[in-house]
Formats: C-alpha cells, sequence, structure tokens
C-alpha cells in the first residue's frame, strides 16, 4: 500500500511541476510576442506617417490633390499593397496594406480650407495583424 | 539490484534532464527577451535624436544652404538643433556611418555612426562626437515630387534607413553561429523647413 501512495505522490508532484512549467513557458512566449509586435508595430506607424509626410507636401496650389471628387485626388489608388525589403542583404519583408482618405471640414471660414486625413496601415506579418489610425489635419488659407 | 531502487534512479534521473532542459530553455529565453529590450532600446535612443535633427534640417540658417554634404552614407546640414539654446546662429550637424569595426560590443557586425554637433560652426573645437553601434544606416535623397535628388538644393525629402543589432548574441548554434537580435527602423521625412 505504501509503494501505491508513493508513486500518487510522486504523479501528483510531476502534474504540478508540469503546470508550473507550462505556465513559466507561456508568460515567456507571450514576452516574446509583445517584443515582436512592439517592432512590427513601430514600423507599421512609420508607414502611416510616411503617408502624413507626403501630404505636408501639398501646396496650395494643389489643394485639389485633398479633395476625394477631384481627378488628381492623390488617394485615388488606395487601398495599396506595398513590400517594403530590409535589412543589410535586403533579406527581411514587411507587407503593408496603406489605406487613406480626406475629408473636407467645412467650417464656414472664408480665410482657411481644411481636410481630415486619415491613415490606416495593416500589417498582416504578425497574427493577429497590426493596424495603426493616424489623422491629420491639413489646412491651407486661401 | 532492488527494482524499486533503479525505478526510483530512472524516474529521478528523468526529472532531473527535465528540470535541466527546461532550465536551459528558460535562459535562453531571458537572454533573448533581455536582448532585445535593449536592441530596441539602443535604435530609439538613435532614432528620437535622428528625427529631432532631421525635422530642424534648415531651420534658422538665414541664407545659407540648408545641406553642406549628402551622400548615402553620410550628411552634413545647418540648422538650429534646439531653441533657447543660447546660440543665435544655426549649428552643423553631420550624422556618418563608417567602415570602422565597433570593438565596444562583442558583435562582429558592429559599425560605429558617428554625429558630429557643432553649436558654433565658426569655432571647430567645439564639435560634439556621439558614437553609436549599428548594423546599417543609409541615406536617400528626394526632391518635393519624389524623384531622387542629385542636386543639395533641390533636397526636401530624406529617408534614413538604422538596423542595429543586439551587442550580444541571444543564442550561439552548435556549428558556432551566432544570432543576434535585430531592430530596425526607416522613414521618409519631409524637412518642414525645406518645403517654402
Amino acid at each position: 500500500m505504501n509503494d501505491y501512495s508513493d508513486v500518487l505522490y510522486l504523479t501528483a508532484a510531476m502534474v504540478i511541476y508540469s503546470f508550473l512549467t507550462i505556465n513559466t513557458s507561456r508568460s515567456f512566449l507571450s514576452t516574446s510576442e509583445t517584443v515582436i509586435r512592439s517592432d512590427v508595430e513601430y514600423r507599421t506607424i512609420i508607414r502611416a506617417q510616411d503617408v502624413i509626410e507626403q501630404v505636408k507636401l501639398v501646396q496650395r496650389a494643389d489643394e485639389n490633390m485633398l479633395n476625394p471628387n477631384h481627378i488628381d485626388y492623390m488617394f485615388a489608388g488606395y487601398p495599396v499593397t506595398d513590400r517594403e525589403t530590409y535589412g543589410y542583404n535586403d533579406e527581411y519583408t514587411d507587407t503593408f496594406i496603406i489605406d487613406a482618405s480626406s475629408e473636407y471640414i467645412d467650417e464656414g471660414d472664408p480665410l482657411v480650407r481644411r481636410y481630415k486625413i486619415t491613415v490606416n496601415v495593416i500589417n498582416e506579418e504578425v497574427d493577429p495583424s497590426t493596424e495603426v489610425d493616424l489623422i491629420f489635419i491639413k489646412s491651407f488659407e486661401r | 539490484m532492488n527494482l524499486g531502487l533503479a525505478t526510483t534512479y530512472i524516474i529521478g534521473g528523468l526529472m532531473l534532464l527535465s528540470i535541466l532542459a527546461y532550465n536551459y530553455s528558460l535562459f535562453n529565453s531571458t537572454v533573448e527577451t533581455t536582448s532585445s529590450v535593449i536592441t530596441q532600446s539602443k535604435l530609439d535612443n538613435i532614432v528620437s535624436i535622428l528625427q529631432n535633427d532631421l525635422n530642424r534640417i534648415g531651420y534658422d540658417r538665414g541664407n545659407s544652404d540648408a545641406f553642406v554634404m549628402a551622400e548615402d552614407s553620410a550628411f552634413i546640414f545647418r540648422g538650429n538643433i534646439f531653441d533657447n539654446d543660447g546660440s543665435d546662429d544655426f549649428d552643423l550637424v553631420e550624422w556618418a556611418v563608417t567602415s570602422e569595426l565597433d570593438t565596444t560590443t562583442t558583435n562582429p557586425n558592429d559599425i560605429v555612426l558617428i554625429r558630429t554637433w557643432n553649436q558654433t560652426p565658426s569655432i571647430p573645437a567645439n564639435e560634439i562626437e556621439f558614437r553609436y553601434s549599428v548594423r546599417d544606416f543609409e541615406v536617400n535623397y528626394y526632391d518635393i515630387d519624389g524623384n531622387v535628388s542629385a542636386q543639395l538644393d533641390d533636397i526636401v525629402q530624406v529617408e534614413v534607413e538604422v538596423l542595429v543589432e543586439s551587442n550580444e548574441p541571444y543564442l550561439t548554434k552548435k556549428d558556432g553561429t551566432e544570432l543576434y537580435y535585430r531592430s530596425y527602423w526607416k522613414r521618409r521625412i519631409v524637412a518642414n523647413n525645406l518645403i517654402y
């Protein structure tokens, strides 16, 4: 009888030990995933910022580039998929789905025209995918 | 030999092996996580200074040209880096990556990126040099239409790519290959003071 109780004690100890190791491993895996995701999010935000940088370049004479109803609308072809290679030998690749739109903000001010630019970038390199939304207000003085 | 004793040794041995393997795995995981956080922080330090500098290109430069030199591995520009810093005129800033290996880290791929900053360009002795270890650093220049710019005066957009690796390997394979954690940043910045 004593032998059987030893076996039971050992089994219980192994089960507890297994639970502990599994939970600790899960915790470490979660930490690693967080670190990787933060790197991916970092790059996703940069892509959204890049689009806004291009909006900053729009001059007053080219205001139509932000008018969704105009032929010169700069986001007419969006969303676009962009693959970016990087690394010392371009050994890595990131795929971004970039969407952007512009909306006129009617403030009734005859001196200033403002547009709300919304940029949405999705990076599907990680599961679940990383998504970033940035909003930028572009103003033109009349 | 007593069957019970032999069984105990076998089970105990398996448990010991399992604990050692688990300990090894945890150790590697800890090293990798720590390396990655340190590497991200290292990149973040460089990027914070770089972004501040890039947004200040040409600011408060008077009639002088914004760029003194612009190459794919280095650039020199004029701009007031900090307001109210006691310096009335522009600063001169250079970012340049060298082929010199960085001996301050054990990573054999690390090269030295140097930021030279002079608040009083008329006195070269006042230069302050900052050194960073990076894996790669590349710069591209574009005009207002997004075309690659060959003329310094036409540069409006600056695209910078920085790749850093951890100072220490997070894993050494059986064949001796050392794996380093990598962190990467690439951004095209429109320098506000060059648009108008």
